[in-house]
């Protein structure tokens, strides 16, 4: 596949392994599932092109575990499944966050509960926050076109090696599936972001030496750098069991390192918004179909505006409660049972109406059913 | 070190071999005195071990290899 | 006689500061193998000349040597059971390095057992270490996938009513192509054993027979011994070398404990195949252009 200015035909799974490779990703670990299978089998055939490695490890913990293994070592590292197969992810998904190690996990969403169906969803938007014992700050991203995902994707690597976490990026059957044109940038056009390097000699290094809201230094495994690494609490030294006046002092910075930079992680859509008395709020994949709503609301003279979260964690509180404190009532659109529904009350603290036009049949949500879900509140 | 405090007692053979402890490090599970096949330890009456043969020393690092503390040092001078 | 490195010059070169070695949950129980192991596995990096930039522990979770932490090395403490796995993504990452895991019997053959046979079935150049005490220790005593049928554990109030693995026969069967058995009694010959594993160049795999009297020893004082003395002793006695053990029979090796490096043979390893892979997608052969 060329890079430079070509506009190619891609696929949206597609779209993650060419982004991930633009941002210098060069390992990936995996297992078979739909709908992600092909982000496996296309990086089996991609990687070794560019030098990397990828390989099909026996289950999805096993992948995640082989990812954390090779960004512990040095080389930016990535995995990708669905609900099932990040079910299982979910321990390591916490080890990544206590031993900060960079990472992007792609989550191609599918229908639950269970083995439930392979089919577009929006199902695992609070999984994706809430997942892992201590419900620490992770960063989470969703891209609503096959162009997005590919950007995306970059931004994930590049966030994740900026603030040492696992970046997840849901996107889901759907979007995974379809096929847009999209317009491939100049690899010298792709801005890389490479994880703190130590600039202190090896006899000062403190595996985990950053302050209260800061992003250690990472020297790799194997080199005169000695690091010590353990899924136990630990102090700056990485030393296993702080006394109880030090054990806040990590859990709490490996969440403000994320919240402290808010402003660099936060990334949303607006659009007409100024004169809105109602806003809907959609992400992903329901994003077209809420933004056509939208346009059918207003040629019907309805004041309606659109927000599109694409940075869903950490969640853009804020904006949505200016919001809630501007419009008399958000309409949240997504494929679950209501997930982000949820944030939004919280958010919008009762300043706003928050209704909640939903699907979970593993079918898209049309522009109709939301537009009715408009005239219902408008 | 000379291991005195908690009753660890070191020996030293003229010109050549010494044996030390590292007090903080013996925790007295004995598997030195035990598995010395030349009998140069015994357990004194706080269970810590002793060097009462230290003539009888081989250097064969036994008690080195064994303990799970590597606690005890066979040096020579 | 076998010359043995003076300890003074071992802890020096191998060992970080001596109080580092209480460092770990305040010590280890009186009389654990687990010393004897990391001790062995120091003296055979320190024979190699092994420096800090070229060996990484994947640590396990478990009284699998917590002891490791007490050496100068980067270690990597993983989640129960899947050392190998990080350690496969470590070492296609940075095939330089020496990867060596450390891992209880319950971490690496229960909850881990199905890495432990994929790293054997890839030949992955890594070294696994299992500290096999027959018990999960760190959790106080229940019994685990290499327990003894009839021993006495605390979620196995009755005995164990399920067979032992055999660890080094299914890592064999699996692929690894170096496979070993030693002692923390047989120490000599663990260190020569542990060189040699960390050198093949394969998935190497090293079964160290441990004695945890505190968890299993006391309960079990009919299987090995009670104390660690006896434990220790009941190694001695009981172990027979393989190349001894090939010309006996079944009914004279029963309760006996066959040690020894069963398995030392060349086969693909993976890193290697990688790289070849690396090549021929460079070159544009894939399946459908050959």
């Amino acid at each position: 596949m060329n890079t430079g200015t070509n506009v190619v035909l891609m696929q949206g799974n597609e779209a993650i392994v060419e982004g991930a490779i633009a941002a210098g990703v060069r390992f990936f670990a995996g297992y078979p599932i739909t709908p992600a299978t092909e982000i496996l089998e296309l990086f089996a055939q991609r990687m070794p092109q560019v030098g990397g490695k990828s390989i099909q490890m026996e289950d999805e913990i096993a992948s995640l575990a082989a990812v954390i293994g090779a960004s512990a070592g040095g080389v930016k590292a990535m995995t990708a499944s669905s609900g099932p197969g990040m079910s299982l992810m979910v321990e390591n998904i916490g080890l990544a966050i206590t031993l900060e190690i960079p990472c992007v996990i792609v989550d191609v969403q599918r229908m639950g509960p269970a083995t439930g169906l392979i089919h577009t969803s929006q199902g695992d938007m609070m999984f994706a926050k809430w997942s892992t014992p201590g419900g620490n700050e992770i960063i989470a991203l969703v891209p609503s076109s096959v162009r997005e995902t590919f950007e995306l994707t970059i931004k994930a690597v590049n966030l994740s090696e900026r603030f040492r976490v696992p970046v997840i990026i849901l996107s889901d059957a759907h979007l995974g599936h379809m096929r847009e044109k999209i317009r491939v940038p100049d690899q010298d056009d792709i801005e890389i972001v490479n994880r703190p390097g130590p600039t202190v000699p090896p006899e000062e290094y403190l595996t985990f030496g950053a302050d209260e809201a800061g992003v250690p230094e990472m020297a790799p495994l194997g080199s005169k750098y000695r690091s010590e690494y353990t899924g136990s609490l630990h102090d700056k030294a990485g030393k296993y069991g702080p006394p109880p006046e030090e054990r806040s002092f990590l859990i709490s910075r490996l969440s403000q390192k994320i919240l402290a930079h808010r402003d660099e992680i936060l990334m949303i859509e607006k659009a007409l918004l100024e004169d809105a008395q109602v806003a809907v709020l959609a992400y992903g994949v329901c994003a077209r179909s809420a933004k056509t709503a939208v346009k059918l609301a207003r040629a019907a003279k309805m004041k309606v505006g659109f927000l599109r979260p694409i940075t869903v964690w950490p969640f853009p509180t804020d904006v949505v409660r200016q919001l809630a404190e501007q419009v008399k009532a958000i309409i949240v659109v997504e494929e679950n049972l209501g997930q982000l529904v949820l944030e939004v009350e919280r958010a919008a603290a009762g300043k706003a109406k928050v209704s909640l036009v939903n699907q979970y049949d593993g079918q898209l949500i049309t522009p109709e059913k939301i537009l009715a879900g408009i005239e219902e509140v408008y | 070190m000379m291991g005195e405090k908690q009753g660890l007692k070191g020996g030293k053979r003229r010109g050549s071999i010494s044996i030390t402890f590292n007090e903080e490090a013996c925790n007295g599970c004995g598997i030195c005195i035990e598995f010395c096949a030349r009998g140069v330890l015994v357990k004194n009456d706080v269970g810590r071990p002793e060097v009462v043969r230290i003539d009888h020393c081989t250097e064969c690092r036994m008690c080195e290899l064994l303990c799970p503390e590597v606690a005890i040092i066979v040096s020579r001078e | 006689m076998v010359k043995i490195t003076p300890l003074s010059q071992i802890l020096e070169r191998q060992y970080r500061n001596l109080s580092d070695i209480k460092t770990y949950v305040g010590g280890a129980c009186l009389g654990c193998g687990g010393g004897t192991v990391v001790q062995a596995l120091a003296r055979a990096i320190d024979r190699i000349g092994l420096q800090l930039e070229d060996v990484v522990f994947i640590k396990g979770i478990g009284c699998s040597a917590s002891q490791v932490h007490s050496l100068n090395y980067s270690i990597l403490r993983v989640l129960h059971g899947r050392a190998p796995a990080y350690a496969t993504g470590l070492k296609l990452a940075r095939p330089e390095l020496k990867v060596i895991t450390l891992q209880g019997d319950g971490d690496a053959l229960a909850i881990g057992g199905n890495h432990l046979i994929h790293a054997a079935k890839r030949n992955i150049d890594i070294t696994i270490v299992v500290n096999n005490n027959f018990i999960y220790g760190r959790t106080g005593g229940q019994f685990g996938p290499t327990t003894p049928m009839g021993a006495y554990a605390t979620s196995a109030p009755y005995g164990v009513i399920e067979s032992p693995f055999d660890v080094c026969k299914l890592v064999e069967t699996a692929g690894a192509t170096f496979v070993a058995r030693g002692t923390t009694y047989h120490v000599i010959e663990l260190i020569d054993i542990m060189e040699k594993g960390i050198l093949h160049h394969g998935c190497s795999v090293i079964e160290v027979i441990s004695q945890c009297p505190t968890s299993y020893g006391r309960y079990n004082p009919d299987k090995m011994g009670g104390t660690a003395n006896e434990m220790l002793k009941w190694m001695r006695d009981n172990a027979v070398r393989i190349n001894k053990a090939k010309d006996m029979t079944k009914e004279e090796l029963k309760e006996k404990l066959v040690i020894g490096v069963f398995v030392d043979t060349q086969a693909p390893e993976f890193n290697d195949e990688c790289e070849k892979i690396i090549e021929a997608a460079q070159a544009g052969r894939d399946r459908h252009h050959h």
